[in-house]
Formats: structure tokens, sequence, C-alpha cells
């Protein structure tokens, strides 16, 4: 309590039950108790009645406050007119801690008959500070401050309070001055933080001044500055003085007395700060509290200044970002923060807010931009980098204040995305393994199909090979036939090449890929494969398809997978069926919805109704040795193209598939699988 | 050999559904010295059939619509002394003992050599030729 030692006031502290644990010298100076004759005392051996002091102290805990004259009693036993308030301090966790007591004898014995009440209270009401001038020394040169002046050119550039009040750190405040200006209880968040985080914004020119005067004084003679009304203060007065001891030459105390417009305010405020604080220290969710007021005077004079376009002023001016960067400042975070982080200390965490977008680039100035349009919430997916060098996703959350909140708090969220995306991408990995189980399950139904389908371009190359071989060994050898042939070679082996390659994209287990296809030509490329399966098997395929469909937005593979899978399903599902009846109609079109469908309905037994339900659960099957995913996988790749499939059975029987993917411009298109779970309402557009 | 003694070069029908296929077995029965006539199926070749017309048919077995064994069985009816020489991309055992066991001369399996093609066609002529 050094500060204290140097209040005008009488500073005593005693504990909960009375007795006094310190006094400061100014208590000796108003009552002649000297600070060691105090301890071991209690409140009731400073007060003339003890009855008065044991209710006095019963009201105190009733209220948590109580102020007003009292009559006390001197170390010679007189009696002493005094203005005394008493606050009771609670822990961070809202427990009593101690009394602290604020009083001093009032010069005119009248002013306790009530001719001013708020000049009464606002005597017990000084909050002091102390601050360091150590790192202004050189600003504070008057030579210096004019130059520093001439220098903010750039509009957007720090003002001279800006860069003055940044540099000059706070070593110590008052339990007033937590409550008067609303600062973190817990003092460590207060300590070495420059005051112009602190100090609130209307009385900012005021105190630059005081400490520029008083930066330029020899003596401890003190110095006030008067302002007529700030906040809800009226009458504020700032009196400065250097401290005496030449050990500290750096060393400035400003004590600031106010009046309250509603003498109840500063308590009310204590409360729901209290709340407020103990609120964020125990959310769940990590959170950062921010001081953004110097991007928000650089955005004001920007304003000012005429600009509107800050997207495009922040793209010629990236120093603009970083700067922002370096004034706004973090002044508090939760456990969950740290945590989220792997910091050990707060004091890590405080400070400039850079390293909070450092892992992600332009997010820095998309926060910026979010700010200066004056939106309230900004949300965003980014990347961080932490303490011990791990890189996160998380979502960040930013609620900035607006007029007639506290403008001096920003607050930052983050939620830890990284198991939720390493889920999503392990889930996606086993949704691409089973697909391409699926895959290779379809194309071993297809093997004699596919055996069929690279046989006829070979036999083609062996006829014309063998032929041109006879006429080149002819007497007169026959080039232009021999020439013909070998064309026809090169063509009917670049045939066999395209199928084999085209099996080995079925074959191959691989991410998929998003390009624009025409839905026609893969119904086509699928025919190709199964030509030879419907022929073996005498099944007659009928196609109509719409021409001039819009193209969709999908993977090549995956869609023939789907179209490939229904098609041999639906041969399978004839074998029992009367040869002249085994036919598949195939048709694409375009529905009213601007989706592209395709409906493959065949003349098989038709689904049973007990099992329609079920049809596309995985693992379900009527095949004797069937895998039962082909079905569920087509519906996991029509429902990852933002599409839906259905199954029913046909009036004139058969079993009927259909599935529809929205096309390129239609709305649905835009919940692609590429797009996050987040929905896009939430986002801001850059 | 026999087929020199023939006062007219023989015409070989060819059905297959494959281009490719159909043009290669079109030139090397021309390089053989044979006519040949190509059909895209059989409903094609049955359209410009006549008894006597051709001397052998060489047919697909796997085709849309009509497959080549009931090809054959309808020119069992139709034109029983032409002798049919199927080829198949597959080795089906049923369809193969089918077709021989319906009077097939052969039964090829693709890739087809040319010199086996070419002893199973004389086989066929001259089968037809000792009617």
């Amino acid at each position: 309590m050094e500060l204290a030692d140097y209040a005008t006031d009488s500073v005593i502290r005693y504990d909960l039950e009375g007795n006094i644990q310190y006094s400061n010298a100014a208590t000796e100076t108003h009552y002649g108790w000297k600070p060691t004759a105090m301890l071991g005392r209690h409140f009731s051996d400073l007060m003339l009645e003890h009855a008065e002091a044991s209710m006095l102290w019963e009201k105190l805990f009733r209220l948590g406050h109580w102020q007003g004259p009292l009559r006390r009693r001197s170390h010679t036993g007189g009696a002493i007119n005094a203005n005394v308030r008493l606050a009771i301090r609670h822990d961070g966790l809202g427990n009593p801690l101690d009394v602290i007591e604020y009083s001093a004898v009032s010069a005119n014995v009248a002013a306790s008959s009530g001719a001013s009440a708020s000049q009464i209270a606002a005597l017990g009401r000084a909050a002091c500070w102390q601050f360091s001038l150590k790192r202004v020394r050189h600003l504070l040169d008057p030579a210096n401050a004019q130059l520093s002046r001439g220098a903010t050119a750039d509009e957007w550039c720090p003002d001279r309070w800006d860069t003055l009040l940044t540099a000059v750190q706070v070593t110590d405040v008052n339990d007033e001055a937590v409550q008067l200006f609303g600062l973190p209880a817990d003092r460590d968040r207060v300590i070495d933080r420059p005051v112009a985080s602190l100090w609130p914004e209307q009385s900012r020119a005021a105190l630059g001044d005081l400490l520029t005067a008083l930066a330029a004084k020899t003596d401890a003679e003190p110095e006030t500055r008067e302002i007529p009304v700030v906040g809800r203060l009226q009458q504020v007065v700032l009196t400065g003085w250097r401290a005496a001891d030449p050990r500290c030459p750096d060393t400035v105390f400003v004590r600031v007395e106010a009046t309250l417009h509603a003498p109840n305010a500063v308590i009310e405020l204590e409360a729901s700060q209290n709340r407020y604080r103990n609120l964020i220290s125990y959310l769940p969710i990590p959170v950062w509290q921010i001081d953004a007021r110097a991007a928000g005077r650089i955005f004001d004079r920007l304003i000012a200044g005429g600009l509107s376009d800050m997207a495009a002023y922040s793209e010629e001016h990236p120093e603009l970002v970083d700067l922002t960067c370096e004034l706004v400042q973090v002044f508090d975070v939760n456990d969950e923060a740290m945590a989220l982080f792997g910091g050990k200390e707060r004091s890590e965490f405080i400070g400039p807010v850079a390293y909070l977008f450092a892992g992600t680039p332009g997010a820095a100035r998309r926060v910026m931009l979010a700010h200066f349009s004056g939106i309230r919430n900004h949300v965003e997916e980014l990347k961080v980098r932490t303490f011990d060098g791990r890189l996160i996703d998380v979502l960040l959350l930013m609620t900035f204040p607006v007029p007639g909140e506290r403008l001096d708090t920003t607050l930052l969220m983050m939620i830890d995305n990284t198991a939720h995306l390493e889920a999503e991408a392990k889930l996606r990995k086993i949704e691409a393994d089973f697909s391409h189980a699926a895959r290779l399950s379809t194309l071993g139904e297809m093997t004699t199909s596919i055996a069929h389908e690279i046989k006829q371009p070979l036999a083609a190359i062996l006829m014309n090979a063998q032929t041109s071989l006879r006429y080149l060994r002819k007497a007169g050898p026959n080039l232009e036939k021999a020439d013909q042939l070998t064309s026809r070679v090169v063509e009917s082996a670049q045939r066999a090449s395209d199928i084999i390659d085209r099996i080995q994209d079925m074959a191959r287990n691989r991410a998929p890929t998003y390009a624009l296809l025409g839905l026609n030509d893969i119904v086509r490329q699928c025919l190709v494969f199964l030509r030879h399966e419907s022929e073996d098997k005498n099944v007659v395929i009928n196609l109509r398809l719409e021409p001039n469909l819009p193209l969709i937005r999908g993977d090549r593979i995956q869609l023939q997978q789907i179209i490939v899978n229904l098609i041999v399903n639906s041969i399978q599902a004839m074998k029992m069926a009367p040869h002249t009846r085994r036919e598949i109609y195939l048709e694409t079109s375009l529905d009213e919805s601007d989706h592209v469908a395709f409906s493959i309905r065949d003349t098989g037994i038709g689904i049973a109704t007990e099992h329609i339900e079920q049809i596309f659960d995985g693992f379900f099957t009527t095949k004797e040795g069937g895998l039962g995913i082909g079905l569920a996988i087509c519906q996991s790749i029509v429902n990852a193209h933002g599409g839906t499939i259905e199954a029913a059975n046909h009036p004139d029987g058969g079993a009927v598939f259909r599935f529809s993917i929205p096309t390129k411009n239609s709305d649905a298109a835009a919940s692609n699988p590429t797009s996050s779970k987040y929905p896009p309402l939430h986002r801001q557009a850059y | 050999m026999k087929v020199s003694v023939l006062a007219l070069v023989p015409v070989i029908a060819v059905v297959d559904d494959d281009a490719s296929i159909r043009d290669a077995l079109a030139e090397l029965l021309e390089v053989f010295e044979f006519k040949c006539r190509v059909f895209e199926g059989p409903e094609s070749f049955l359209a410009a059939h006549a008894q006597g017309q051709f001397d052998c048919l060489i047919t697909d077995l796997n085709m849309k619509a009509m497959n080549g064994l009931q090809l054959q069985q309808r020119l069992s009816a139709i034109d029983p002394g032409l002798p049919v020489i199927f080829i198949s991309a597959q080795s089906d055992s049923a369809a193969r003992s089918n077709a021989l066991r319906s009077g097939a001369v052969a039964f090829l399996s693709k890739p087809i050599n040319d010199d086996v093609l070419y002893r199973y066609i004389i086989s066929a002529l001259n089968g037809r030729s000792s009617d």
C-alpha cells in the first residue's frame, strides 16, 4: 500500500471483524493515531460510542458500503468530525476480503448538517493513480513534442496524446481508481500497462496535458486540471504531483476527484462490472477482451478526412493494418483462452492483438474492415499459431461495442475447430474408402463385360495386323492397304487404352475432384461399360436423354459410379424375369426446381414394400454375397452433390430409382461439399 | 485344293455389331481372296439373305435383340445348308456346345488367329461343296 501513504485522506484497512491491519500516514495527520499504534486496535476504538460502532459495522455488511459523517475519537480521546466512507473488498470469487475506510476530517462542522450532500460524497472518493514516465522522457521534452506533432501529417497516424499515453505506464492504482475507472479487479492486469488503454477517452487531453506539465517541473508542487463533465462524473479535478523521493525521479501521482450525477451510479456500475467479469472468467469459451478504441480513433480521423472505401484504402496502405494491430490491445483473457493458446502467464496474452491473427494472412485486415463497417459481430474461420507452436483451426467470433455500451471493450472468442475438422476429415476418408469398396465390388460384378470390352479392340488389332502382314509379304506388297490397316490398328489400340483408363479410374482410391459436367455424357460413358453386360443378360436398354441439359458441378467418377451401380442392380433384379420382358428405361430431364434428374426403371420384380424404407441404409442387402453398401454409397454421393435420391415401384411393375442434382446455376449448388458447416448467412462478405 | 476348282469366288457373310471387328474381318477375307458382305446385325443379314446367296456365315455370338445362337436357329429353318462359324469374346462353354451341337463349323474365341480362321472357312466351303 505504498501509494496510500502518499494520499491526503486517511486510509485504514480492517479485517472482516473490524481489526485494524493497516493505516496510512494521513491517519496520523487527521486523528493523531500513529500507524504502529493502530495495529491491533478495533474499528470501535476509533468511535466515541461503541454501540454506534457495532450498529454501523452491521449496516456496512448489510449494504456492502457505507458513507457519511461520523464523530471519531482522536488518540487523545477527543471528538473529531470526519467524512467517512467504508467499503467491503471482494476477492475474484466474490467473497468478502476486507474493509477499507477512507476518511478526512471535515474542516467545517456545518458540513455534517448537510450543506451539500454531493460535496460530502465526493470528499471520500479520491481515486489515485501512480505512473512511471520513464519511457516518455524524450516525448515530454518540449522540443521533441513539437517535432512529433509535426510528424503526424498523415491523418491516421496516432496523435500526440496516443503516443504519450501509450508510453506512460501505470505502476499502481488504489481501489477508488479501480471502481471509478472500471479497471480490472485483478491489479496485475493494470500494473505496467499503458495508461492509454485504461484512461477514459474524453479526458485524455487533460491527463496528457497534466503529465506534460508535471514532467517539466522540478519540484513536488501539485498541478491541477479541471474538466466540467466526463461521462457520469461532474467537476472532475485532476491533481498531479511528482514523487518527492529523489530515488524515483520518474514517478508521478494523479488524484482524481469528482462529483457523480447519481450517487449510486458507481455502486451499480461496480456491481455490473463484477458480474460481467465473473461471467467472462467462467465462460467455458476462450475469451479475449480487447480495447479497440485506438482503431476507432483512426477510423474517425479517416472518415473525417472523407474516406469511405476502407477496403481499397487498406489495400493501398497495408501499414495501416499493421499499425492498428499494434495499437489495439488485449487487456484481459480468461483461463480457457490461456489453455487454448498453451500460455502459462496472463501477461503473455496482454498487449497488441497482432499475435491473434498471425496464423492467417488477411485475417487482421478483414477484422479491421468489419470494425470499420460499424457492424456488431464478425465471424470467420481461421488458423491461429499458439504459443507452444501448434497451428490450430478456430472459429473466431468478435463483438464490437456499439454506442451506448462500454466502447473500451471488444469481445473476441475462439472456438476450437481442430478436433471437429479432424473428425470430419476421418469421416470423409471412411466414406471414400466405402465408396471405393463399392466401386470395386461393382467392377467385380462387371468382369465379363469389361473383358469383352477390351477384347473387342484387341481382336480388331490382331486381325488388322495379320491382314497387313499378308499384304506386305505378297510378291508385290500393297503398301496402301498396309497403311490403311495400320491406321486402324492405332485407332483400336487407342480405344483399348481408353477403356483401361476408365476402369483404372473406377478402381483407384482417390479424392473427389469437382468439375462442370454434362449428365448425358456421363450416362453414355456408363453404357460403354455396360453394353455387353446387358446384352449378355438379354436386357434391352432404352435411352431417352433430354438434349441441352445445363451442366452440373460434380465428380465424374462418383456420378458414373451411381449410374453404373443403379444399372447393374436393375440388370441383376431382372435375372428372374422372362426374357421377353427384360427392359431398362433410362431418362434424363430438367425438373422445375432447376435440378438435373436421372431416372432408371426396370421390368424386374420391383422392391418389396417392407424393404423400401431401408433400401438406402448401409449393409442392407437382399443379394446373396452382396455387401449392401452400393445404394448407401449412392445416396451419400448424391447428397454430397447437394441432391436427393429416391426409390419407388412403378405402377406398371418394376423398380424406379431417381436422383436429381442442382445445376451450377441453382441456389442449392451453393451448399456443395466444399462449403463449411457454418451457414453462409452469418458470414461477412468482404 | 478343291477351292481352286470352284468356278465362282465364294461369298462370305459377316455379322457383327462392332464396326472395328466387322471391318477387320472384311479386310482379312479380302486378302484371303474371298468375296465378303458385312452386316451390323442378324436382322439386316436376314433381310438381305436369300438361299444360296452366301457360301458361309461368320457371326458374333453376343448381339443386341437377337444373338448368334438365335440366328443359327432361324437359319436352320430357312437355309439349313449354310455353314456357320461363331466368333465370341467370351469362352462361354454352354453357348459353345450349344452352337456345335446345332451344326456350327467352329466356335472361335476372340482374338482369333488368321490361319485358324482360314482353315475353318476352307473346311466349311468344302463341306458345303460336298453336300
